[in-house]
């Protein structure tokens, strides 16, 4: 758990400020993603909330985790900011624990948070939390990074020299300190989601816009 | 309060203590079915099904919870909630200083179970 306070919720929280930064496609290209779920939702690792407002705006319910307090207050002052204070909630929590009743939600997003999870272990059990809280007939979207394309295997290469644990990466971050991402290959997402005993579930790679190497790959679970 | 769970045993719904709230009279609610929640009703303290009259859901998602307490009956953990936002947080991963602070301001309002047998850590053990 240091590696997770360090390297994931000290760091993001101090990120919180400038995160936004070039997300611009990105964001633009989850929320369309996004609009396929029916609420109420569940954004898991929801950063600044951009996400989980744009969904807000539209109407639907959301509920804004994060493990970077932050990120959460960031979350929590953009709905207010832009009037859909009514429709977000926000709270602090970790993944693997999810502070969530059974079958809470239509909907959940998961999308670039799974993989800063530090430990194989929790990363599945992040999974099974998903499923868990799935509604019968819910449908889940995962993003997680994916390991070979060029610049991601760059990195991977990088790291493995150093910690000797294929995909685990723990990438600077100017003066804010180093983050952890492990970089996932489509038949590790693959078999983590068996272990996770997903039962219903679909993995293919995906890029926020059209890029011969595509960056992401989507898990798509439902229930 | 529909909808959150203890981290550890999933134990729902949790028992809200609320020390302050802020209520904000301008946000634009559109309450269309009452109840809103679908199991729980945390405004009432009640089950859906044990509810007589339909809950004031509008004046419900105009008010937030400032300070307060998220307490597991089950486990005996208890969950700050502080700025409107609630720390679910596993204990490896809270911060206990600001915790004890927390539980020093409050102490007076919150049941002893929390103040001095709450776990991850008490006043009595903190």
């Amino acid at each position: 758990m240091e590696i997770v306070k360090k390297h994931v919720l000290e760091v993001f929280s101090l990120a919180s400020t400038t995160y936004d930064r070039g997300r611009r496609k990105w964001y633009t290209a989850i929320f369309s993603l996004a609009k396929q779920l029916e609420y109420p939702i569940l954004d898991l690792g929801c950063g600044t909330g951009e996400i989980s407002v744009r969904i807000a705006s539209t109407g639907k319910e959301i509920l804004a985790l994060d493990v970077a307090h932050g990120m959460v207050k960031a979350a929590w002052r953009r709905a207010k900011r832009r009037n859909t204070d009514a429709y977000v909630n926000v709270a602090q929590s970790w993944a693997p624990f999810l502070p969530i009743r059974s079958e809470a939600f239509r909907g959940i997003l998961a999308a670039a948070s799974i993989h800063n999870i530090p430990c194989n272990e929790h990363r599945v059990e992040t999974l099974k939390e998903i499923q868990r809280c799935l509604k019968p007939k819910g449908l889940a979207l995962v993003t997680v990074w994916y390991r070979y394309t060029p610049r991601n295997f760059l990195n991977v290469l990088k790291c493995f020299l150093r910690l000797r644990k294929w995909g685990d990466c723990f990438l600077k971050w100017g003066d804010k300190g180093s983050r952890f991402y492990h970089f996932y290959s489509v038949r590790e997402l693959k078999k983590d989601a068996k272990r996770a005993e997903l039962k219903n579930f679909k993995v293919r790679l995906w890029s926020p816009n059209k890029k011969i190497f595509k960056n992401n790959i989507l898990l798509i679970i439902k229930k | 309060m529909d909808i959150l769970a203890c981290p550890y045993d999933k134990h729902f719904p949790l028992e809200l203590y609320i020390l302050s709230t802020n209520y904000y009279k301008d946000r634009k609610v559109d309450v269309k079915d009452k109840p809103l929640c679908e199991l729980y009703c945390g405004r009432k303290g009640l089950k859906i099904e044990e509810l007589r009259e339909a809950p004031d859901c509008e004046e419900c998602l105009k008010t937030e919870v400032d300070e307060g307490v998220l307490y597991c009956p089950e486990c005996g953990r208890w969950y700050p909630i502080m700025e409107e936002i609630p720390i679910l947080l596993p204990d490896e991963l809270r911060n206990k200083e600001e915790d004890l602070r927390f539980l020093r301001k409050h102490k007076d309002n919150l049941p002893s179970k929390i103040v001095l047998e709450g776990k991850p850590w008490s006043l009595k053990e903190g």
